[in-house]
């Protein structure tokens, strides 16, 4: 299959990107090193080029009332000019994908996929769908920039004529950057403040650089998907295909936060109501390494002498200097943050601990 | 003068008399990008040719080091428990990682010169 390239292929080339591919994208990992550029997003500001991910434009009178049946969050919960964040989940409650969607205007709405989904998540939209509604597959002509970090309003204000201090956290407004209509969503996959960036393909470089210039007195810096990952699950946001997948329910996966069970029926509301009154099988549990070796994605996870689970993502975290992992276990026990496991590695087994989530939170000042 | 050869696996192996010092290239650092931790063997490990003799982990992913040649462990490079970062922007006598007592010279024959190493990183 051939690999595909956003429009600013070129860019990260120039910028000194290392490109691997991704999700079937050509897409730069990192331009300098991924520390420091995870280090750029916690303590000045970083730019992403996120166009890989699937959009998907969804209009018609019935819009609302299809997402509101088909999604577990509650659509009644946000208004217009705000994202929630969701999943499509099967009828047994287990997660096709998790996603954003942008409510526009009555009627009208973005929804935000990831990259490695979007024809099953669009065939299943279609699948699902009821009349007088109208579905795009608009991924191919629309490009994505995620700006994040403490200086990343300072960045956009220059570019845009809005108030950004009076966007909340996923609030969206529709505006104009260099002229150029784009959609600004308070929103981000760091765990740090910052805005993300909708608009067509044909104005991907122009817009990169104006934000570059823009963010150039806060020392901004091109991000690649190796900090995008470090950053993510410092913050403890799911991974699609890591603490996600069609064998794990959001509850699972810490996000019962975001499944709203009182609400009207949505796909898979009865397995997801029957697990809550079962009990959870298995877990997600944050840990980290009392060494500096690191505990990674399929790492076999001990208690006792017995397996109980596996790690689904694991990394060296630059902000707390030491290895942080996300792992699924066996409901066994009643797991409190110091608990002592063990974690399997190249054969032998070291000791982790059980830590709280997130690994970091960020400081919310004035 | 020390001889210089190198592995496909990116190690290098300088050879004086017959002890050699081993660690892995440029490239291959330039490659695996922050290094956050380096697993090293204990002194009287014996390997042979290509057994597996360390692990560096970086941000991103773990790889295995590739012994060039078989012979005892002598010595091993202490400061890269602690500073395993030494091995990226160290003083080039702080970044090598074991040194062996060789078990048998013809075996570097078979390993690559840096002109040839140098051709099959440019592929």
């Amino acid at each position: 299959m051939d690999l595909k390239r956003t429009p600013l292929y070129e860019k990260h080339k120039e910028l000194g990107g290392k490109i691997v591919e991704f999700a079937g994208w050509e897409m730069p990992i990192q331009y300098s090193n991924i520390i420091e550029e995870h280090n750029a997003v916690r303590k000045n500001v970083g730019i992403f080029d996120v166009s890989h991910m699937g959009t998907f434009l969804l209009s018609g009178k019935n819009s609302y009332d299809f997402l509101q049946k088909t999604v577990p969050n509650d659509l009644n919960k946000i208004k217009v000019g705000k994202a929630i964040y969701t999943q499509f989940c099967k009828d047994d409650g287990t997660v096709i994908d998790d996603l954003i969607i942008y409510y526009i205007k009555e009627n009208f709405f973005y929804i935000v996929v990831n990259a490695s989904n979007i024809e099953k998540d669009f065939n299943w939209l279609q699948e699902n769908l009821i009349p007088e509604i109208k579905l795009e597959n608009i991924a191919e002509q629309t490009s994505i920039l995620a700006v994040q970090g403490p200086m990343a309003e300072k960045t956009i204000s220059k570019l845009c004529d809005n108030n950004l201090a009076e966007i909340t956290s996923f609030g969206i407004i529709q505006t104009k950057i260099k002229d150029i209509d784009v959609i600004l969503s308070r929103t981000g996959y760091t765990g740090e403040d910052g805005f993300e960036v909708i608009f067509d393909n044909s104005h991907a470089v122009e817009i990169y650089e104006a934000i570059f210039e823009a963010g150039k007195e806060f020392d901004i810096k091109p991000i690649g998907l190796g900090a995008r990952d470090t950053l993510r699950l410092e913050a403890n946001l799911p991974l699609y295909g890591h603490e996600l997948n069609e064998n794990t329910t959001p509850l699972e996966a810490k996000l019962g936060w975001s499944v709203k069970l009182t609400k009207e029926d949505f796909i898979g509301k009865k397995a997801l109501v029957e697990q809550k009154e079962k009990g959870l099988k298995k877990i997600l549990i944050g840990i980290k390494s009392t060494s500096r070796i690191v505990p990674r994605d399929g790492y076999e996870i001990v208690l006792d002498s017995k397996v109980i689970g596996k790690v689904t993502s694991g990394t060296f975290s630059p902000t707390l200097n030491y290895p942080i992992a996300l792992a699924f276990v066996e409901n066994v026990k009643d797991f409190q943050q110091g608990d002592r496991l063990e974690v399997i590695i190249r054969g032998k087994n070291y000791e982790v601990e059980i830590v709280n989530l997130p690994f970091y939170k960020r400081k919310r000042g004035l | 003068m020390s001889k210089i050869k190198y592995a496909e696996s990116h190690e290098y192996i300088s050879l004086e008399d017959d002890i050699g010092t081993i660690g892995i290239t440029e490239h291959a650092i330039e490659q695996l990008g922050d290094i956050v931790y380096v697993e090293l063997p204990k002194v009287g490990t014996k390997f042979q040719k290509g057994d597996t003799f360390g692990v560096v982990e970086s941000v991103k992913a773990v790889s295995d080091l590739y012994c060039p040649v078989s012979g005892e462990v002598i010595e091993i490079n202490e400061l890269l428990n602690d500073k395993p970062e030494l091995l990226v922007d160290g003083l080039f006598d702080d970044k090598w990682i074991i040194r062996v007592q060789v078990n048998d010279l013809s075996e570097l024959d078979s390993l690559l010169e840096e002109e040839d190493y140098n051709k099959v990183i440019s592929k």
